[in-house]
Order: C-alpha cells, then structure tokens, then sequence
C-alpha cells in the first residue's frame, strides 16, 4: 500500500479564484479555465459570462493533456519538436497540441504531480500568463 | 434582435459554493456539482476529492444538463413520463437522465436560465443539496442577481 497526494476541491478553486482575479489584468476576453486531477478528470472548472463553448474542451483538454504527460504544454510542446513525435505517437485522443495554457501542479512537499491547470479564451500568452497566476496560488513553481 | 438573459458565473458560482457548503454540512460520499447554463453547457463544475469518476462526474452534467434543456427538475421529468408510459431512455438522448438531484434554474419571469446537478450520494440525498441550491440561486435572482 502507498499514498499519493490528492487535489481537493478547495485547493483546485483556490488556484481558480486566484486565475479570475488575475485575469482582469491580463486580458478582458473571457476565459474558460480548468483543474484536473492527476488522471485528467475535472476538479473545479467555470466558464466566464460570454466565453464560447469551444474554450470549455480546449480548457479541459490543455489541463488534460498536462496531466497525463505530468508536464507544462510547452516543455511538451519542445520535446515533440524536439524529437521529431507528433500527438499521435502517444496513443491518446484527449492530448492536445497547443504549447501555452496548460500547466502541471505539484505537490510543493515531494514534487508529486497532483493535477494540471488548463486556461482557453485569450491569447497564448495571455493564457499562460493566467494559468500561471492559478500554479503560483497553490504554492507550485514552474517545472 | 432579441436579448437573453443568461446564467452569468457569478451567481452560478455562489450557488455551486453554496451546495458544497451544505454537501459538507451533512456529510457522506464526495459529490459532483455541475451548474449549466439554458443551453446545457456547463458554466461551472466541482468535484469532491474521492468522488466516484465513472458514475458521480458524468451523473453530475447529465442531471443539470436534462433538467435545463428539459426545463423541468429531473425527478418531476422521469415522473412525468413515467405516467404517460415512457422512460428517460425514450428520448435518444444519452445526455439524459432521470431521478433526484437534477433542478431547474428559473429567472423571477420565468426564463429558463439552466439546470444544477448533484450526484454521489443516494438520490434522496442528491436531491436535497440540489434543492438547496435551486432555493439558494432563487433568492439570489429575485435580489437582482
């Protein structure tokens, strides 16, 4: 038997209300915004007033695919170039190819990856730049 | 052009607090919340820790999604075709379900605004934290949002 660390709902949101805030200065297009798990599953999510449907997939399929991979999208988005592999090498559906937006949590004590953020809405930048807001709220540094 | 009014994040998310609030308050297994807009698309989502991935996550979207789109709370749905013979499988749509906790998000005018889901807990218990929530969002509106 072992134990491993698991995001909960209150911390999720923490990172989430931090990204809210964060977001009035950073853009004013709404943002859909995403906390997964360590498996991808969906913790906390919110759709602001007039975001369109598309950001809630990208959101949750960036979060997705930066947890299954345990790794921000743009050290992901790298080794593919890198490498030479596309999204298909990796035999899952739910990855997405987007570099920006998608950022790993960690559990600050151990390093263990407890889940990922996801932010869809604004510009890849300006996505990063919120996400990053949500990682720094729980304590985690860049990886 | 018309205009719609329109299940906005903020009082979706001070409802989605509110149900966690009363979801801890009672105690029992980790629910799934999911707050829909009249679309059906999902406007803000809450998962307990623990909570069961297969059933509760999925159970969670389709009790908010049925109960906006068919503009009824999901129990009074599954009644009501019940008594004219049908079942929620009926429809050909595998969004919907049947059952409690399932509730409609009803403007003071009577606009459909949405639908709250829960799931988790036996259904009884599912459909008290989502009436709380329908209660909790209705006062909410009726003070003007």
């Amino acid at each position: 038997m072992y134990t491993r660390p698991v995001l909960d709902v209150t911390d999720a949101f923490r990172a989430v209300d931090a990204m809210l805030a964060a977001a009035t200065g950073i853009t004013a297009r709404p943002l859909a915004i995403a906390v997964v798990d360590d498996q991808g599953d969906t913790v906390a999510f919110v759709r602001m007033d007039g975001a369109p449907a598309f950001n809630r997939h990208y959101a949750r399929a960036k979060a997705y695919t930066a947890s299954r991979m345990r790794q921000d999208l743009s050290v992901f988005a790298a080794y593919r170039a890198q490498e030479g592999r596309t999204l298909a090498d990796f035999a899952d559906q739910g990855l997405v190819g987007s570099a920006h937006g998608g950022l790993v949590l960690t559990d600050p004590s151990n390093g263990a990856v407890v889940g990922a953020i996801g932010v869809s809405g604004a510009t890849p930048d300006e996505d990063e730049r919120v996400a990053q807001a949500g990682r720094k709220a729980l304590g985690g540094e860049a990886k | 052009m018309q205009q719609r009014a329109t299940l906005g994040l903020a009082e979706a998310r001070s409802t989605l607090d509110a149900m966690l609030v009363e979801a801890e308050r009672r105690g029992g297994r980790p629910l799934a919340i999911a707050v829909v807009d009249d679309r059906g698309e999902l406007v803000c989502f809450a998962a307990m820790a623990g909570v069961n991935v297969a059933l509760a996550r999925q159970n969670a979207f389709k009790k908010a999604y049925t109960a906006a789109v068919m503009r009824a709370d999901t129990q009074a749905y599954a009644d009501r075709l019940a008594q004219a013979g049908m079942k929620v499988e009926d429809m050909g749509n595998p969004h919907f379900i049947g059952g409690g906790g399932g509730a409609v998000v009803e403007a003071p005018d009577g606009t459909i605004l949405g639908g709250l889901g829960v799931s988790g807990r036996p259904s009884e218990e599912d459909e008290t934290v989502v009436q709380v929530g329908k209660a909790f969002m209705a006062r909410l509106l009726a003070r003007g949002g």
